[in-house]
């Protein structure tokens, strides 16, 4: 009585029983009752979001289970539900829900299900009700509640789980025996077999103690080895010092893997008794448990190891060396480097790399000093070794040896001195550098001098002592070739001069040398004495030479052009010409063109002439697009087929605002096809027009991507050519006006069959879905223009950002875009909701209350009433583009709506007709009631249209038919037992009725559409077109009509994609729902 | 009860010592081929895109054996069966639709797991218990507590385990974590972290599933639901019953170098706040895009983005006061470029070199040498980013403690570190 009190005050204070839950959230409640799979998501993703946010919030979350465990007990309750019921309750439920959670626990079909909640609550209510089933359940569901008892690790269980622990039925023994592990108590321990091997190691993880000691024990001394390295594991976990020796005999095991794993818990050990005795044992193991140990060591900084591990580098197996040769890279110390210097001395392999390795990383104190004497002094091969590690180590301390080892009389020691000198030498070495010049030529030393010389900031210290030697009386011919040489490298007035003064020597060698420094100068200043040479030299290889450093540094000075002018009289063979402009068409001045262009008349040489110069027009176009176009022309005029020109042009083009031809007969094209109201503002070429900018001010940009053009064959043109991106293609709009509306068009093409799925947003929100675009090579598919109308909430101050995403396996791309406006707006592609950051619930997504598309006013009303089908028929797509054809005739208002359901309103009766453009093929149809109610409204006197996928409407699941109700309505309807239709592909519809008024008049046509071959019914109707299917050449009926009741019914199966629904058959639609209507036809 | 056996991979006759019969990694100079008792005898579980990716580099190694394969398509298995007998020019591989049937062979020396990821756990710790070396998939596992009990049970069978989060084997990963770790970049401030976002499952309605594909074993551990025709293939990934989503699978990758490179993130606790995008149309229940931090005591903030979102784009960077390094798996780019010209000093921290992920796995099976990235590594990085996706999905600021693998006074959110298994499942 108490008790009950004390809860009652509890429940008043806390103010239980009056925590509402949020609107939003017992709708999805109410939702979630009857959820189906295949429904939309967005209750479940409102209930899952709010169930993670209540569990701040005591009240709320106890409400929230309450909920969901009505949910859960409801006798309605779909079964998706109660899953999902379950699973939420994982989070939010409490003991007030275990009594019901264990009633479902006890039925064998549901005890999963129920686990889903009772295993995660916490409350110990939860562990008895599952403790009680274990005496209820057998087989499978008791397994999964013994599972869900180990994971609760719930200590009350275990005398009830060692029963089981002995139970004939091995999963559930195995079963039992686990959970006992994982509770892992001193009882738990007890009542394990022997064999529950795993069961045992685990308790003894948990229990720890006597327990664990026990249990380890044993396994250490089992037969499998697998079981004593384990045993042998926990021992040392419980008791390092004492199983330290139990570990060191086992690394000796037979079995490997036991030894092994033996080694690598011994390293992992810290402290001294476990070092000692790694160190004291690695002589005596045999080589693949040394490597092993080795590597352990290292991995341990054991540097107590260093000695042991040094006496195993120097001979013996492969392996085992390099192992301890690399071990001593992070052991070794200075006292080490004999070693490691003999290993990297010797022959290239897996040792002498292991060695090099380890002098680069050896870190130990004193290493400096030591490296510093051995390159000093030692057999070659090791003070090499020396050399090359102190390089990579960047050992300034070790310079001074270097620069002695510089002169000495072993070759190879002196090479490998350069090159380290090279690497890392400072300024002050310098001198001793160039005066090692002086006493021997050396490759190496050349190169050294220069890497050092290109490490100096003071020009005068690099240049004084290379000229003062090149000065020196008594210089051989070949020092001063190499100074000259080195002096290329460092450039400079000074050394110029140097230079020049000795291209004019009666001695060859050296005029080759200094011609030879002049080609390979560093900066412009060599020009001047280049183009003497070019333009005065006998010597064919001095003037080559020559020419080659012209090229070179020309493109790199300021009026580089120049250069070329004045050399081109020296271009005597098409070769040379061809050289110069090669070079030539690197340098971006406009001169450069002038001094092309003399070319383009010569016929040898007239494509290298236009290459140059579309590469100079490109660098130039962006400053001076009239003049580079004038130049482009002028090379088109030569050269017709340079791609590179025409690109440049192209270009030049854009920047003026001009319109190449083919742009402007697009928009015209594309102007031509709009109804009267609307006009196109704004259009790009995209691949070739990043943007066009209107007189009155709106502008289409593209943001990003890059220009591609795809070689084929296409009437439009502008379809080959596209901009593509990784995964976004942006574009602006911008100077929109706020008055009028706006359509986006575009045209995109999978030209190359690459897999694109793309989607299109405007304003940061989805205005297409991920669509699947037509492809050319292989299926055929010709470019698809699409047309979506712009929010107008998407344009913000005039501006709006469109966005295309790739969705597929390729990249994104667009052929063209365009803008077009109107003063009226323009039929939507509504966007599913698809983002949103909580708390807020977005809001709903379709159009559930009519709305009202074309001729607003009209005095015939129609109805198109779209909105849930298979995802091959794309209704978002269709229905503008059905909308526009039927909107053509002013005397029909046209409306939209996307929810099936509305069949069933009253308000229906305010329509003159419907367009049924939708098929429930995974929504529930509306139900027998909206059935009977839209058949009365067409059988009061009222038109229907049906179009396409319509034929299987009001599907009923069940019996895989569509409801027999809607058969008088349509006339013929889908049969699931026959072939669906023809692949979508070209094909001609006959007229064959030419009286009826809606065909009156009519011509056969052709369509490219999915031939449909499924419809079936004995309804009277009358056929008004056909068309023979390609595959067992019979005719099938195309369009038809009907009169149920007194309405009129007008049946066609055209219109399976936006491109079906093209100038014949929109007319077609436009005319059959004027008739429904009740409207006279003139043709 | 098992028998453990082990085949020996030493030759018992008493010149061994003069002729080692295999080198460990770097030795060369063994001309001629390897001889059969020397294979690495593996099985490969799970061959969907990602699985046959393996087989088809495992195959021509000369130091493997592929003798089984398993996928729970039986058309699948069979696929690959013929496959590996087209290679090797021989039968001899089975092909098995329950994986259990493979783990119970003797002569199977390691497994590769590359199914979905509530399976992760399941399979690795049956191989583990079975005695074969893991080389298993990222992320880890499901769930924390999964990840847990992968991680006690390597240690506790002194098993090789590598997982799949292969960025551990490339240079320029391994580099970048260089840069950071030894002060390259000063102090470190920022850890932000990019990677692909969710995507939609297009929803089909259920249908009956392929006679091929035991359904049943497909879904394991998970609830029972009805067979989708895009279910069992890749569209799993983006439903939280088989996996947390590209915050956890994709995110697990770049988060792991995150703290590869900056370990003091994993040092002590962290606080956990972030925000998560949903879809609301198709099937998928996981994270479309999302933006979580995760901050040490110390101020150390790692920004964990999918990389529409994130500041950097994709990619995993660290900053510090004196500059930043950027990585990913197509480059390496740094503020100052200079960084990237840094050459370790000898006294300077050098990571675990592996030239190649599957590489270091087999050379680790025979040296029995931790392989770089082992299961405590990865279990890391995958409860980094199931601890953010819990953030998100709770909308509150949260506190993560790495000893204890909890967080720190919200018992609710605890609740979500487990999953409840479908009988008989469990880790």
């Amino acid at each position: 009585m108490k008790k009950l009190t004390f809860t009652l005050l509890l429940c008043a204070s806390l103010n239980i029983t009056a925590a509402p839950l949020p609107d939003d959230v017992a709708a999805a409640l109410q939702t979630l009752q009857k959820y189906e799979y295949g429904q939309p998501r967005l209750p479940l993703f409102t209930l899952e979001a709010f169930s993670g946010r209540a569990t701040a919030k005591p009240e709320q979350q106890q409400a929230l289970a309450a909920a969901y465990l009505k949910v859960l007990t409801a006798g309605d309750s779909t079964a998706a539900a109660r899953i999902f019921a379950c699973q939420q309750l994982a989070l939010v439920g409490g003991a007030a829900e275990v009594p019901a959670l264990a009633v479902l626990l006890n039925q064998p079909e549901q005890t999963d299900f129920a686990r889903l909640a009772l295993q995660a609550i916490p409350a110990p209510e939860a562990g008895a009700a599952l403790r009680t089933a274990l005496a209820t359940l057998t087989g499978k569901p008791l397994i999964g509640v013994i599972n869900s008892l180990g994971e609760r690790r719930d200590e009350p269980s275990v005398p009830a789980l060692s029963k089981l622990s002995k139970q004939s039925d091995d999963a559930v023994r195995a079963a039992a025996c686990l959970a006992l592990g994982k509770i892992g108590t001193a009882e738990a321990a007890v009542a394990l077999p022997a064999d529950a091997v795993e069961a045992r190691l685990l308790c003894a993880e948990r229990a720890g103690g006597i327990t664990a000691q026990d249990i380890y024990t044993a396994l250490s001394t089992a037969a499998q080895p697998a079981l004593r390295l384990a045993g042998l594991t926990g021992l040392v976990r419980l008791d390092a010092a004492r199983a330290t020796p139990l570990l060191t005999k086992a690394i000796h095991d037979a079995d490997s893997a036991l030894a092994l794993g033996a080694l690598r818990v011994l390293g992992q050990l810290n402290g001294d008794a476990a070092t000692t005795a790694l160190v004291a044992e690695l002589p005596k193991l045999d080589a693949t448990r040394q490597v092993a140990l080795l590597v352990i060591l290292a991995e341990r900084r054991t540097t107590s190891a260093r000695g042991a591990v040094t006496a195993l580098a120097g001979n013996g197996d492969e392996a085992v060396r390099v192992a301890a040769l690399e071990a001593l890279g992070t052991l070794g110390d200075a006292s080490s480097l004999p070693t490691l210097l003999l290993a990297a001395a010797e022959k290239k392999g897996a040792v002498k790399a292991a060695a090099e390795t380890a002098l680069v990383q050896l870190a130990a104190p004193g290493a400096d000093e030591a490296f510093v004497k051995a390159i000093a002094s030692g057999a070659a091969g090791e003070r090499i070794a020396a050399i090359n590690a102190a390089a990579i180590r960047a050992q300034t301390r070790a310079l001074p040896p270097l620069c002695a080892a510089l002169r000495d009389s072993d070759e190879s020691v002196r090479a490998a001195a350069a090159r380290a000198v090279g690497k890392f030498g400072t300024p002050d070495i310098y001198p001793q550098l160039v005066a090692l010049l002086g006493a021997a030529q050396d490759t190496e030393v050349e190169s050294a001098i220069a890497a050092v010389g290109r490490r100096m900031s003071d020009a005068h210290a690099r240049l004084t002592p290379l000229l003062a030697l090149l000065k020196l009386e008594g210089t051989k011919v070949a020092t001063q070739a190499a100074v000259l040489r080195t002096l290329a490298g460092i450039g400079g007035d000074d050394a110029l001069a140097a230079v020049r003064e000795r291209l004019t020597s009666n001695d060859a060698a050296l005029h080759e040398a200094a011609v030879r420094a002049l080609c390979d100068w560093s900066d412009g200043a060599a020009l001047e004495a280049l183009k003497g040479l070019v333009l005065t030299s006998a010597n064919g290889t001095h003037k080559a030479l020559a020419m080659r450093g012209l090229f070179r540094l020309a493109p790199t000075v300021k009026n580089g052009a120049c250069w070329f002018g004045d050399t081109f009289a020296a271009m005597q063979t098409a070769d040379e010409k061809r050289q110069w402009l090669g070079a030539l068409g690197t340098v971006h001045e406009a001169d450069a063109l002038i001094a092309a262009e003399g070319l383009l008349k010569d016929p040898d040489v007239k494509h290298e002439a236009a290459l140059a110069m579309a590469h100079i027009g490109k660098t130039l176009v962006a400053a001076e697009p009239a003049r580079i176009l004038e130049y482009m022309n002028a090379v088109l005029a030569a050269v017709p087929t340079s791609t590179e020109a025409k690109a440049v042009r192209a270009e030049a083009q854009q920047a003026l605002g001009i319109k190449s031809a083919h742009s402007s007969a697009r928009r015209q094209t594309l102007a031509a096809g709009l109804p009267a109201a609307a006009k196109i503002v704004a259009y790009l070429d995209c691949g070739v027009e990043q943007q066009d900018k209107a007189k009155d001010g709106v502008t289409l940009r593209a943001l990003s991507g890059q220009n591609w053009t795809w070689h084929g064959q296409s009437e439009n043109p502008a379809a080959l050519t596209a901009v593509f991106a990784g995964g976004r293609l942006k574009f602006e709009a911008s100077g929109l006006q706020p008055q009028k509306h706006y359509q986006l068009g575009f045209t995109w093409w999978d030209y190359d069959a690459n897999g694109r799925e793309q989607s299109v947003w405007v304003g940061g929100k989805q205005v297409l879905a991920k669509t699947a675009l037509p492809a050319w090579q292989g299926k055929q598919q010709g470019p698809l223009q699409l047309a979506v109308a712009i929010p107008s909430d998407a344009i913000k101050n005039g501006k709006v950002a469109i966005e295309f995403r790739g969705e597929g396996q390729s990249n994104v791309v667009c052929s063209e875009i365009w803008l077009v406006a109107a003063s009226v707006p323009f039929a939507t592609v509504t966007a599913t909701a698809t983002l949103t950051v909580l708390p807020a619930p977005p809001p709903a997504a379709r159009v559930t209350q009519p709305e009202v598309r074309a001729n607003a006013g009209a005095p015939k009303k129609i109805l198109i009433v779209t909105g849930c089908d298979y995802p091959g028929h794309k209704w978002q797509l269709t229905t503008p583009v059905l909308t526009a054809a039927l909107a053509k005739d002013k005397r029909l208002e046209i409306s939209v709506i996307e929810d099936a359901s509305f069949l069933g309103a009253p308000e229906l009766k305010k329509y003159d007709g419907l367009v049924l453009h939708y098929q429930n093929h995974q929504i529930p149809a509306p139900g027998p009631e909206a059935l009977a109610n839209f058949r009365q409204f067409v059988e009061e006197g009222r038109g229907l249209v049906l179009v396409h996928f319509s034929c299987g409407a009001f599907y009923d699941w069940t019996t895989k038919t569509v409801s027999k109700d809607f058969l008088p309505l349509a006339g013929r309807v889908w049969d699931s037992k026959l072939r669906g239709h023809d692949p979508r592909g070209p094909f001609r519809v006959q007229v064959t009725d030419h009286a009826h008024p809606i065909t009156a008049g009519l011509a056969d046509f052709e369509t490219t559409d999915e031939l449909y071959t499924c419809l079936s019914g004995d309804v009277p109707i009358q056929v008004l077109a056909t068309a023979t299917s390609k595959v067992d050449k019979k005719i099938y009926p195309m369009a038809f009509t009907l009169t149920p009741g007194k309405g009129r019914t007008f049946h066609s199966v055209l219109g399976h994609d936006a491109q079906a629904l093209g100038e014949s058959v929109g007319t077609l639609y436009r005319r059959a729902t004027a008739w429904a209507a009740g409207l006279p036809l003139d043709d | 009860m098992q028998q453990f056996t082990r085949r020996n991979f030493l030759a018992t006759t008493a010149g061994a010592l003069t002729a080692p019969l295999f080198l460990p990694s770097k030795a060369l100079g063994r001309g001629g081929s390897v001889a059969p008792n020397e294979k690495i005898a593996i099985g490969s579980i799970g061959l969907g895109s990602r699985g046959s990716d393996h087989l088809r580099t495992l195959l021509p190694r000369s130091d493997v054996q592929v003798i089984a394969v398993c996928d729970v398509f039986r058309s699948k298995a069979e696929k690959a069966q013929q496959k590996v007998a087209e290679h090797y020019g021989a039968p001899g591989c089975k092909a098995y639709q329950d994986f259990r049937e493979m783990l119970a062979r003797p002569d199977l020396d390691a497994v590769v797991i590359a199914a979905p990821e509530n399976w992760h756990a399941i399979m690795s710790l049956a191989a583990l218990k079975a005695g074969k070396d893991v080389y298993c998939e990222k992320a880890l596992s499901l769930t924390v507590a999964e990840g847990r009990a992968v991680c006690d049970a390597v240690a506790r069978h002194g098993r090789v385990f590598q997982a799949g989060t292969q960025q551990r084997s490339d240079r320029n990963f391994r580099f970048a974590c260089e840069l950071a770790r030894n002060g390259y970049l000063g102090k470190l401030q920022t850890v932000t972290v990019g990677v692909p976002s969710g995507k939609r499952v297009l929803h089909l309605p259920v249908t009956p599933p392929p006679a091929d594909l035991d359904y049943d074993l497909w879904l394991g551990p998970a609830p029972f639901k009805p067979h989708r025709d895009n279910l069992c293939t890749y569209n799993w990934y983006f439903l939280t019953d088989y996996c947390a989503g590209w915050i956890q699978s994709w995110g697990v990758h770049h988060m792991d170098i995150g703290l590869w490179g900056a370990p003091a993130l994993t040092a002590s606790t962290l606080a956990v706040e972030g925000t998560a995008e949903f879809l609301t149309e198709g099937d998928a229940d996981v994270s479309f895009g999302w933006a979580v931090k995760l901050t040490t005591p110390d101020g150390l903030q790692l920004q964990f983005h999918d990389d529409a979102s994130s500041p950097v784009g994709h990619g995993c960077r660290f900053t510090g006061d004196r500059g930043w390094v950027h990585v990913t798996r197509g480059g390496i780019k740094a503020e100052p470029a200079e960084l990237l010209q840094t050459v370790l000093k000898p006294a300077d921290e050098h990571l675990y070199v592996s030239r190649e992920h599957q590489t270091n796995f087999l050379e680790c099976i025979r040296s029995r040498r931790e392989p770089v990235a082992p299961a405590r590594v990865c279990h890391a990085a995958t409860t980094a980013t199931l601890v953010a996706d819990i953030a998100t999905r709770l909308g509150r600021k949260l506190t993560w403690n790495w000893k204890s693998e909890r967080f720190v006074g919200d018992s609710a959110a605890d609740r979500l570190l487990n999953r409840t298994m479908r009988s008989p499942w469990q880790v």
